[in-house]
């Protein structure tokens, strides 16, 4: 017999090229002397290999899906470029996994590293022509450079201050406190925690000490600040008659090298409540041009069950299937979730957060291709696997749609009858939820069609992933779950997984029919999101 | 670009390259196994890809692909060793392994993809020393100056990120699946 702990660590040794002589002796000679040794090592050497491929792969994502098709491509044997090396400190042992292997509240897989680099959440964007990088509203905004040719953007900075920038403009993000203004017109304004928030151009520095300011840059020496509420600091370099400190109703202009005192002036600057207006009007605006497609939408054909979360009544937990022609059987039953706003301010929605929460339904029959599209808005993924929708439990045909931790899009079709991985059909998504989409709005879709054989998924319109079927299985229509997963009976050896997901979903659709993309996006243009 | 239809023999060989692909990460452990060097296996497994091209023509499409290129991968890596002479267990322990009965795994599609997932789940500093270690090819040495720790609690969180992926795998293809 030998030492199996012993034989563990010469064989990591081994991989890793740190065996001293007389311990590749002592491996060589446990090796020699058993079988169960030599097959020990064979084990470790297939996941090393595994280890090395999957690293080779990384990046190149999809390569499985491709293999068939384009060998040449595919024969990875240029080394990857050195990624970037940090710096971390190692602490103690123990961290190296996670508590139990379970999601852990703390992530300690989410990544967030980019985090860092935020410095301002981008609130609102009306009207907005960019120049350069576009940003959603909802994002988070690095530090670096916006331009923008025309509209307005409204910037909450994580200090606190609120800055609103009227186009043309161009403005550098340097920290959650400091910003500069290279042209165009900001105003900000600064609650008391944000106190000492800075501007700067590219001769002077104007320091917030609580308050409401404009600042207009229309080239490197011309510049005007104007104080509406409280006080400024006005440091770097200044032409010598400059007020240091300006106070409310005060402006200075300062110009080919040259100040001048004039009286602030609130109407060359935006005024907040009428952009709050406008936002307000392009918000209804955008969930009428909604609704009347959505009414459009009802008549596509083949679509099987269409749900708009619209009208949504807290006592009925009716959720009605908008589908042409849709009997009353394949309504949907909600269970829990909260009523919430959609996309839009006026748009309905269901929350999902608790584990019971879920909108029960039935469709019938089954059908060789089928389209799933939802809009969603995730809010976390806690769970190893998030279902979207899982449908026919058990049955051949089964359709599991989810969203795993790393924020990959999985489609699961069930071909067997048994409990085994290879039951299933399967495609994977590289990660495309991550942190930084959680709390916004975005269109999923995946395809089944069984007819070409293929499977693909497509976010907000785009292809991410596409894939061969094995088996052609026809979908199997039936009960089915949104945002939860259900076993067939409390006896199956599914039963008691969690699945919930964490979320809100405003529109959902299900279609017996394999649309193209160009359908996936005409929806899309059809039902825009801001 | 041309579009001339492909030859029966451009079709078999298209096929057992495709098979190729399929075992490859089999193939790379395997040839790790006998030369731990990741770059110098690199080449033999490109080698061994080669060699499976050019003599596509001699398998049998329904016969054993698994036994057939481990042997082509087992004569590759043998001759690599000995004419350049890579440090490696000696030819009595490689015959040994040689001969041990053990077929190339065919599933590596599913296993990697569960590999994958078993990877998120590693906490952020065994996956920094996972990435560097297959990602980036370090040894355990540069390893522990890029993360500031010593080479022996490298070693043992490279170890025990093993033994958590391996463990990871196997319960996720045990476990039911979707």
């Amino acid at each position: 017999m030998f030492d199996e702990a012993r034989l563990e660590r010469l064989v990591s040794a081994y991989f890793d090229q740190e065996l001293t002589v007389e311990e590749k002796c002592e491996l060589e000679a446990m090796l020699l002397s058993s079988s169960k040794a030599r097959q020990l090592f064979l084990d470790r050497s297939e996941l090393h290999g595994l280890l090395r491929e999957q690293a080779m792969q990384a990046g190149g994502a999809n390569l499985l899906n491709e293999v068939a098709r384009e060998e040449k491509k595919v024969v990875p044997f240029a080394r990857r470029a050195w990624i970037a090396a940090g710096l971390a400190a190692c602490v103690a042992f123990g961290w190296w996994l996670l508590p139990s292997g379970k999601q852990a509240a703390d992530g300690g897989i989410a990544k967030t590293e980019e985090s860092h680099n935020e410095v301002a959440l981008l609130d609102r964007a009306i009207d907005v022509e960019w120049d350069g990088p576009s940003f959603a509203p909802g994002a988070a905004l690095p530090k670096g450079l916006i331009k923008i040719r025309k509209g307005t953007l409204q910037l909450d900075f994580y200090s606190g201050a609120r800055v609103v920038l009227e186009g043309p403009a161009s403005l550098e993000l340097l920290s959650p406190d400091l910003a500069r203004l290279d042209s165009g017109k900001l105003t900000a304004k600064v609650p008391p925690p944000a106190e000492g928030f800075t501007v700067m151009n590219a001769n002077l520095r104007v320091v917030d000490r609580g308050t409401e300011f404009g600042m207009s840059v229309t080239g490197a020496n011309d510049c005007e600040v104007h104080v509406f509420n409280g006080e400024v600091e006005l440091q770097g370099d200044v032409p010598e008659s400059t007020a240091r400190e300006l106070f409310e109703g005060h402006a200075v202009a300062i110009r080919q090298g040259k100040s001048e005192a004039i009286a602030a002036n609130r109407e060359s600057f935006v005024d907040p409540s009428r952009l709050l207006q406008a936002a307000a009007r392009e918000n209804e605006a955008q969930w009428e041009k909604w609704r009347t497609t959505s009414q459009a939408f009802r008549a596509t054909p083949d679509l099987r069950i269409h749900f708009d979360f619209e009208d949504l009544d807290p006592a009925a937990m009716l959720l009605r299937n908008r589908a042409a022609g849709a009997d009353e059987d394949s309504h949907g039953t909600i269970i829990g979730c909260d009523i919430l706003a959609g996309r839009w301010d006026k748009k309905g929605a269901l929350g999902f957060a608790k584990t019971s929460d879920r909108v029960r339904f039935r469709a019938e029959g089954s059908a060789p291709s089928v389209t799933l599209m939802a809009w969603v808005r995730v809010d976390s993924l806690p769970l190893e696997h998030n279902a979207l929708l899982s449908m026919a439990p058990e049955k051949i045909g089964e359709v599991h749609w989810k969203i795993d931790q790393a924020g990959r899009l999985l489609l699961g079709l069930r071909s067997s009858g048994e409990f085994a991985y290879t039951s299933w059909e399967r495609l994977e998504s590289p990660p495309v939820v991550t942190p930084k989409e959680f709390g916004r709005w975005m269109h999923l879709a995946t395809v089944i069609d069984s007819e070409s054989g293929t499977m693909k998924h497509f976010v907000n319109g785009s292809e991410v992933a596409s894939g061969q079927m094995k088996r052609r299985v026809p979908v199997q229509l039936g009960l089915a779950n949104l945002g939860n997963f259900d076993a067939s009976s409390p006896a199956s050896p599914t039963s008691g997984l969690v699945r919930a997901f964490n979320g809100r979903i405003d529109e959902f659709a299900l279609l017996t029919r394999a649309l193209a993309a160009e359908e996936i996006m005409s929806v899309l243009d059809r039902n825009p999101f801001d | 670009m041309h579009d001339d239809p492909a030859t029966p023999e451009e079709i078999h060989t298209a096929k057992v390259q495709g098979l190729f692909l399929q075992y490859q990460p089999a193939v790379r452990g395997y040839i790790l196994s006998m030369i731990p060097d990741f770059s110098l296996a690199d080449d033999v497994v490109q080698e061994t890809f080669l060699t499976v091209t050019r003599k596509a023509a001699t398998f049998e499409i329904g016969t054993s692909f698994a036994a057939w290129v481990k042997t082509i991968a087992r004569f590759k890596a043998l001759e690599a060793i000995r004419a350049r002479r890579f440090e490696s267990l000696s030819e009595e322990v490689l015959q040994a392994l040689g001969a041990e009965p053990r077929e190339f795994r065919a599933d590596s599609d599913e296993r990697l993809a569960l590999l994958r997932g078993c990877l998120d789940q590693l906490a952020p500093q065994a996956r920094r020393s996972i990435d560097y270690r297959y990602q980036n090819d370090h040894l355990p040495p540069q390893i522990a100056d890029l993360m500031g720790c010593t080479v022996q609690s490298v070693n043992v969180t490279l170890s025990r990120a093993r033994t958590f992926l391996r463990d990871c795998v196997q319960r996720k293809m045990a476990a039911n699946p979707t």
